[in-house]
């Protein structure tokens, strides 16, 4: 019931503005429904009519006639109704996919790792789609299967009371007996979830898997795990189909049976003169067709069974806390000092950072280094604020990030990730990045960044596409798309991650040459994997275990018989290893 | 499109006759209450109503009903449970066809593709033969049988009334045709959204750092806008057919009222025969109407079944040695061209030789065709042209599968199954020892991480192997490859980089690897390029050079400046002071 409750509750707001829509279509369909019993009304007639002997034609004509106007209007209102709650459907659905990305806009950066990617996926295609079954079709039924029947109901008991009540007894034991019959059947939609989720997986890891099941000759292996799985999975549908066939079967004929009721009962009243043949007529004849609505409620329990596990998916990311703006704008002309004071951070339970001080002067390089997992990545995005800290703070030039407006942070700090992200889009819109730079300035960028004679020998130059529709560059063209960008935009933060996936070598000392151009007269922050790179460094800031165990120059470090000295040697080793 | 379905059910079909059998007799059941609201209303008629006829009518309701419970609740039972036989069957099929499929077809796009008609085609067939069929060929039947009846009463109204239910067929056929229309339309739209979305999801960060993100809100927002408006638009086109089928099949009764009526008054036609219709002519609407809903399901099961008779048409590799043995690994290409769809040739020419035993490093460009060489010699494709053969055997006459046992492949994308890391080590060699594992870890240099895991090797490992690095991934399938030590080795080097903390770990264990084994390496490190026997520079789809390390040297060509490039970014360090040694 609370679940429910949550349930329309969250729905209900963005309901708003369509409430008056809504409302006129589903007031339409049971008019709609209420019209349909029109030519029943009218076959009534006339057969009590040629009952009494005094069918005249004109008679005739006035019923034909008004139920050809019934059905006409009956059409064209249910159009009118579903285009109703169709449009206020995806007028519903469009708002509530605004909402859920507006508000994913404002959660912290972290939240858009992979994991979650195909939970808002799933979020706002599959589980916002319900929606459009619920509020377009499964309300319109819901409306029509209760309150026309409900309202005819009451005006055939005051008719006559005795035949309404028997056109009643179908819905009784309709919904009596299967209740009686499914007491004590097992439960089996959780087995239903299992097998069917295990057929899935089994077809997935069969497909995507399918390289190493045939190299190690497991194809035939994983076709019994897959051919099992579809047993299993076939068993519990039949199984599922076996409890329901039984009170299946009752509740559709005797939904479709008020007649059994009606005829001898009626009849009886009939024959001792306790009801006119009209009205005996008008009971049996509507005995065919009250319950023509009430077989769409079977279908209604599954959407709003589907609906409400979707809508929880979508208020989960709604719940999550957005993160707070800051008010303080910097000038992006000035250098700025970093300080990292007593920085902890922890992703969920996993402790990545703890107590790390860090003081990265203006102007100067810092290379973070140490082994995969030891917090430098971590470090870095603290600084673009990607995440909130848990403990501690980190300041720019004294004032603490979280109190700078977040446009304004993105304006002092460019980063260069490992994995660039290319936009579907040219190659001047990849790297002026909304800017609007002149195509000079992209230019001299590309010039830098030493990616200018590749552009250039394509045949539509800055113009080319790149992305899915467009040519694919190789990694080490992408980082230099990515370098450009950053000396694009000119900020003097500088985070970047030196990635070392080039996928053909000649594009190494290409990516140097265009560090260097980036890096001239910036603070910045390098993430380092190689570190001969960085010998030269200002300040290296050695990480193990989310903690800076060691600081200092190369120099230094390397007399200094710790970690630094220890990775420093393996490197060593294996680089002259490497030009042997 | 009955006969896709005839050709995807087979012998199948014939396990569907018995539960249409009994849908079709309980339709007939259901008639009887129709004869018998029709009797009673004669006799009303007639004032002819006494208690016997009622106790008999009434019996005979009670008869059909129970009858009807009986035929409908087996009906429906044989239709789910012969439905879901069916559908099994063509699972079964289904999937061994994929797996009989060449590797080479398994990629990016076509998974995707595999996946969709396995999952939800597969399932929408199902779910159609086992609910719409059975109530269209209900619906179907009832029509009938009040169609024929009627044509005993008074053949011309039934011929009328049977002209008005032939004038909704090319309604329901045209708003067929524009759900077919606006549906694709529909999907294009919708799959552009999924990328917009996604493309606003992964450059998220991006887009934040460059101050974008309202700019790219907005593309979103009106992606989502067309969605809108598109979706609107279809229910307004669909609205036009749909509201002339509800017309046309509601006018059967007025139409009766009118014609019948003035029959009537011409005095052929007997108030009888005037009430049957009447009657007749309401059931007939109500089953018309809810037939179109159905006739929609129907329309998914020809889209379903086209999808699933496409995956039925790609055919797997052909081959005459279903059992071989090789006894020599030396690899030729002769005149290989290659291109995976006409038109974009990817290889030209390519002509080689390796010897058993050697190394042969491909080298050049990205695109430049090295993975395609790869993947010719381990029969993913067939070549367009061109021979290539494996110890003196045409691969087009060996059974792929069975090829496989003499390959090994270390590749950028490395598949952990959803099983221990212990068994997704073992599957190199499935009677290996646990000892023999430990030893092929160390090897491979991920027996350290292994161990230091909550579980050591008995980790599960999640689908996909999401839950380990690129890198770690990596190390696993090397100690597997080293485990099953097959004596042909395909390898790509540029995997070392996933994981640029323990590149040199990497490295290790892919030397480890290459011994004493006909190895072809896609190859990024100089110090692999200068010791394989034969360097083979690729550049679009072409051989620009081939030889040993000293050789290209000597030629002072594209590969020498290759080499004087690396060297210089060997000795680079940033701060600019890189000096020109």
């Amino acid at each position: 019931m609370n679940k429910n409750q949550s349930l329309f509750h969250s729905m209900f707001p963005l309901l708003k503005g369509e409430r008056i829509k809504l409302s006129f279509g589903l007031l339409l369909a049971v008019i709609c429904s209420a019209l349909s019993f029109v030519p029943y009304l009218a076959v009534y007639n006339i057969i009590l009519g040629l009952s009494e002997n005094k069918l005249n034609f004109s008679f005739i004509i006035f019923w034909a006639f008004l139920s050809i106007g019934s059905v006409i209007l009956k059409s064209l209102l249910m159009s009118i109704a579903s285009l109703c709650t169709h449009t206020s459907a995806f007028n519903t659905m469009h708002k509530l996919k605004i909402k859920v990305l507006q508000h994913m806009s404002s959660l912290n950066l972290g939240f858009f790792n992979n994991n979650s990617q195909g939970k808002i996926k799933t979020a706002i295609f599959d589980d916002i789609g319900r929606l459009e079954n619920f509020i377009a079709h499964n309300l319109l039924e819901l409306a029509q299967s209760f309150i026309v029947p409900l309202i005819l109901f009451i005006v055939l008991l005051t008719i006559q009371p005795i035949m309404a009540l028997c056109i009643l007894i179908p819905a009784v034991l309709g919904i009596v007996i299967p209740m009686k019959i499914m007491k004590g059947y097992p439960d089996l939609t959780k087995e239903y979830t299992n097998t069917f989720s295990s057929v899935n997986s089994s077809i997935n890891e069969m497909i995507t898997g399918m390289q190493v099941l045939k190299m190690y000759h497991l194809s035939a292996k994983h076709f019994k795990r897959y051919t099992n799985s579809l047993k299993q999975y076939t068993t519990c549908l039949k199984k599922m189909a076996k409890t329901s066939c039984s009170p299946i079967a009752v509740t559709v004929v005797i939904l479709d049976s008020a007649i059994l009721f009606t005829l001898p009962v009626g009849g009886f009243l009939y024959l001792h003169s306790m009801i006119t043949l009209g009205k005996y007529l008008l009971f049996i004849l509507l005995s065919m067709c009250f319950f023509s609505a009430f077989f769409n409620l079977i279908n209604i329990r599954m959407g709003i069974m589907e609906l409400k596990s979707g809508l929880t998916h979508v208020q989960e990311i709604i719940n999550m806390e957005s993160i707070k703006n800051g008010t303080v704008t910097l000038s992006s002309q000035d250098c700025y000092d970093i300080e990292l004071r007593n920085v902890s951070f922890s992703y969920g339970n996993n402790a990545a950072l703890s107590n790390v001080t860090l003081i990265i002067p203006n102007g100067t390089l810092t290379a973070f280094v140490g082994a995969s997992g030891a917090g430098k990545t971590t470090a870095a995005q603290l600084i673009g604020r990607y995440w909130n800290v848990t403990s501690g703070e980190i300041l720019i030039n004294g004032i603490n990030i979280n109190d700078i407006s977040t446009k304004s942070l993105m304006n002092l700090t460019a980063f260069v990730f490992q994995d660039v992200f290319i936009l579907d889009d040219t190659l001047y819109e990849n790297i002026a990045m909304g800017s609007d730079a002149e195509m000079s300035k992209v230019i001299e960028a590309a010039k830098a960044a030493q990616i200018h004679d590749f552009i250039q020998n394509l045949p539509n130059g800055y113009k080319t596409s790149l992305g899915v529709s467009g040519i694919k560059l190789s990694g080490g063209q992408k980082q230099r798309i990515a370098i450009a960008r950053a000396i694009l935009k000119d900020a003097p933060i500088i985070i970047f991650d030196e990635a070392t996936s080039f996928s053909d070598i000649e594009n190494e000392h290409k990516i140097q040459l265009a560090l260097q151009s980036l890096l001239k007269g910036k603070t910045t922050i390098m993430i380092a994997h190689r570190l001969h790179t960085i010998k030269n460094a200002d300040n290296i800031a050695v990480f193990d275990e989310g903690k800076v165990v060691e600081q200092g120059k190369h120099d230094d470090l390397t007399k200094s018989d710790g970690i630094y000295e220890k990775m420093w040697n393996t490197y060593i080793y294996s680089s002259v290893k490497e030009v042997m | 499109m009955l006969k896709t379905i005839n050709n995807l059910l087979g012998d199948n079909k014939k396990r569907l006759y018995m539960p249409i059998f009994l849908t079709v007799i309980d339709a007939i059941g259901s008639m009887a209450l129709y004869f018998i609201l029709y009797l009673t209303v004669i006799d009303l008629l007639n004032k002819s109503l006494t208690e016997n006829k009622i106790i008999v009518y009434t019996c005979i309701c009670a008869a059909s009903v129970i009858y009807r419970i009986i035929v409908y609740r087996k009906g429906y039972l044989l239709c789910f449970t012969k439905g879901f036989d069916v559908a099994h069957d063509v699972r079964v099929n289904i999937g061994e066809h994929i797996c009989n499929l060449s590797l080479g077809y398994f990629n990016q796009n076509s998974m995707g593709y595999l996946m969709n008609t396995l999952t939800n085609d597969v399932g929408n067939f199902e779910g159609i033969i086992t609910h719409a069929l059975p109530f269209c060929i209900k619906a179907l039947t009832s029509c009938a049988l009040i169609i024929i009846g009627t044509f005993f009463i008074n053949w011309k109204l039934a011929l009328t009334q049977f002209f008005v239910i032939i004038l909704s067929f090319p309604v329901l056929h045209w708003g067929n045709k524009l759900i077919k229309k606006y549906g694709s339309e529909k999907r294009n739209l919708s799959s552009r959204v999924v990328s917009v979305v996604m493309e606003y999801l992964n450059g998220f960060k991006v887009f934040k750092s460059h101050n974008m993100t309202d700019t790219h809100f907005d593309r979103l927002l009106n992606t989502l806008e067309d969605t809108r408006k598109l979706s609107i638009k279809t229910e307004y086109k669909m609205a036009v057919p749909n509201c002339t089928y509800s017309i046309i099949v509601s006018f059967l009764t007025p139409l009766v009222l009118l014609l019948g009526s003035y029959m009537l008054s011409g005095h052929k036609f007997t108030s009888d025969s005037f009430t049957a219709f009447m009657i007749m002519s309401l059931a007939l609407s109500a089953i018309l109407v809810s037939f179109e809903h159905y006739y929609i399901m129907l329309n998914d099961l020809k889209l379903a079944a086209n999808n699933l008779e496409k995956a039925f048409s790609i055919k797997p590799l052909p081959y005459s040695d279903e059992d071989f043995k090789l006894s020599s690994y030396d690899i030729k290409f002769n005149n290989v061209n290659f291109s995976y769809e006409t038109g974009k040739q990817v290889l030209y020419d390519i002509n080689f030789c390796s010897e058993s035993g050697s190394v042969t490093a491909l080298i050049g460009p990205s695109g430049a065709g090295k993975s395609t060489i790869a993947n010719l010699i381990a029969r993913f494709w067939d070549s367009t042209s061109g021979e290539i053969f494996i110890g003196g055997r045409d691969i087009k006459e060996l059974n792929p599968d069975r090829l496989l046992h003499y390959i090994s492949e270390v590749f950028q994308e490395n598949i952990l199954l959803n099983d221990t890391i212990l068994n997704n080590i073992k599957i190199g060699r499935p009677e290996a020892s646990y000892d023999e594992i430990v030893e092929a870890s160390k090897a491979a240099h991920c027996h350290e991480f292994i161990e230091k895991l909550t579980e050591g090797y008995n980790t599960v490992v999640s689908e996909g192997g999401k839950s380990l690095s690129g890198g770690e991934r990596q190390r696993i399938a090397i100690a597997r490859a080293i485990l099953k030590n097959a004596p042909i080795l395909l390898l790509d080097e540029s995997t070392a980089s996933l994981d640029p903390d323990n590149e040199s770990k990497i490295n290790h264990a892919l030397d480890q690897l290459m011994r004493e084994k006909t190895v072809f390496v896609i190859a990024h490190r100089l110090n692999t390029i200068s010791h394989a026997d034969q360097i083979i520079l690729l550049n679009n789809g072409k051989i620009e050079e081939i030889g040993s390390h000293d050789n290209l040297m000597q030629q002072k060509g594209h590969y020498f400046r290759m080499v004087k490039e690396q060297e210089a970014a060997r000795k680079w360090n940033i701060k600019g002071e890189s000096k020109n040694e």
